[in-house]
Parts: C-alpha cells; structure tokens; sequence
C-alpha cells in the first residue's frame, strides 16, 4: 500500500466517530427522502 | 555568484524578484548571479528580509521571477509552465524547511516512503534514514521523536529521490546548537554520499564555516563572496 493510502486510512480511523455520525445523519436524511417520496 | 572552476548544476543569472502587490513594488531580489555545483555546499547568509528565501524559491520551482535566466540541464526554468516546474521538483529537488511538515500520521519511515513512492529511482526508506543516523527509529511517529530527529527525517525524506539540489531553507533555525550540529553532520553526509549541490540559508554566521562557498545577501543582493579555503567539520561548530 502506498504511503499515501496508508495516511487515508489512518486518518479517517482517528476520525472514525465523525465519520459514523456522517454516515448515519447522511442514511436518515436519505431514509426519510425514501419515505418521504413512497408516501406520496 | 558565479563559479568557473565547475561544471555548475543550475546557473541562474540576472534573478530579479518584484512583488508588486501593493501601493508600493517590492524588490526582493535585484539581479542576483548564483551557480550551483554538484557536490558542494554554499551558505546563503544575510538578515530576515534580504531576499534568501525568494532565492531559494525560485531556483526550487516553487516561484518564479519576474525577470532572469536559471537553467538546470538545458532548461530554463524561468520560462516553464506548471507542469514542468512540478517535475523539476518532484524529480531533482529536495528541500528541508525550518519546521520539518512532516506527516503526524505517518510513522518516520512511511513519512520518507510518501517520496520514495514518486520518485524515479529512489533510495529504499529504510536507507535515507540510516544515512541521518535514524535506522533505529523508523517505526516511530513524528510525535514521538526530538525537534532535530525530526529534522534528520526531513532531511531523509529530502535525500530518498537522491536529488541533483538540496535546498534547505534555515535547517538548524528551530533547534538548539547540539541538536543543529546533528542535522548539519546529516545534510554533510547526504552530499558526500549522493553527490548533491547543497544550499543552506541560514542567519546563523557559525553554520558559513562548514561551507564551501559563502554568500552574505543584503537587500536583495549578493553583498559578498567568499570560498572557505578550509571548510570545518559539523563537528566542529557550535553557537
């Protein structure tokens, strides 16, 4: 692995817990979209 | 500053910087002559503001003049574009900056592989850092090490693309006198093993004397000249 890469990774493990809350914030705001449209 | 005797590695002429910004131009370097020989060290001396580290920009590919001719194997760097100036430096220039920018996340020897990963034929991490006197401290994280092992990993990190300049703007300017004598003792053998044109601003008169050649900037111009007839050992020097 290149030691480029190599920084990604670890850098985004060091900010794994922003990266989760992202991640889910992004899934709800997607969920209720989905839902949103099927309701209609 | 030119230098007859050699066949010089980049030969810059005329080097005029203006930064003209303001109200008022700025004249940061006004016509400045300066070769550069492979396997030599010059010490580029002279107060905050005289116009060392444009120079040391410009001849780097970092900046460019506003007038001048520096050529480096047949090209003129004045008059390249981007993309020529980027693999100028990636491909012969190393530099070394006062505060080392070295990556926290990456251990010693991951820092000197980023270079060693891009450059053409480069010298295996692992070597860099036993030629800065750190083979035994690879897997350590910046954090981890002294303000000077970290500079010997810059200097290791500058050393791996075994470049044809070495450009080290202030080396020893974060670091105690012992500490500076380290990294110089680094930089001294980086050029006798690789062969390098060495540049080394500093405004610290002590580090002129392990120089080859000196030249004292003022107010954008080489002042003065001088060869040292018996450069002095890193070892020798304190401040």
């Amino acid at each position: 692995m290149l030691a480029l890469d190599r920084k990604l990774w670890r850098d985004l493990w060091h900010i794994k817990g922003q990266a989760l809350t992202i991640a889910i914030v992004i899934a709800c705001g997607v969920g209720t979209l989905v839902m949103a449209l099927g309701a209609l | 500053m030119p230098d007859d005797s050699a066949e010089a590695v980049l030969r810059a002429r005329g080097l005029t910087k203006v930064y003209d910004r303001g109200e008022v131009p700025v004249h940061a370097l006004r016509g400045v002559d300066l070769d550069l020989v492979a396997g030599e060290l010059v010490v580029l001396l002279g107060p905050s503001g005289s116009g060392k580290s444009t120079l040391l920009n410009i001849i780097g590919g970092i900046d460019r003049p506003t007038a001048a001719h520096v050529h480096f194997q047949g090209h003129d760097l004045a008059t390249a574009d981007e993309r020529a100036l980027t693999a100028y430096r990636r491909h012969h220039v190393g530099f070394v900056f006062q505060f080392y920018n070295l990556i926290p996340s990456l251990t010693a020897r991951e820092n000197v592989a980023l270079i060693a990963d891009i450059a053409r034929q480069p010298m295996a991490p692992d070597e860099a850092l036993a030629l800065v006197g750190l083979g035994a401290r690879l897997d350590h994280f910046p954090a981890q090490l002294s303000g000077g092992e970290q500079q010997r990993v810059a200097v290791a990190r500058a050393a791996a693309k075994r470049p044809e300049l070495l450009l080290c703007d202030e080396p020893t300017g974060a670091l105690d006198s012992r500490t500076g004598v380290l990294v110089l003792e680094a930089l001294a053998r980086v050029r006798a093993e690789l062969n390098t044109a060495v540049a080394v601003i500093t405004h610290n008169v002590a580090v002129a004397d392990m120089a080859d050649r000196v030249a004292v900037f003022a107010d954008g111009r080489i002042a003065a000249t001088r060869v040292n007839p018996r450069p002095r050992s890193p070892g020798e020097l304190s401040w």
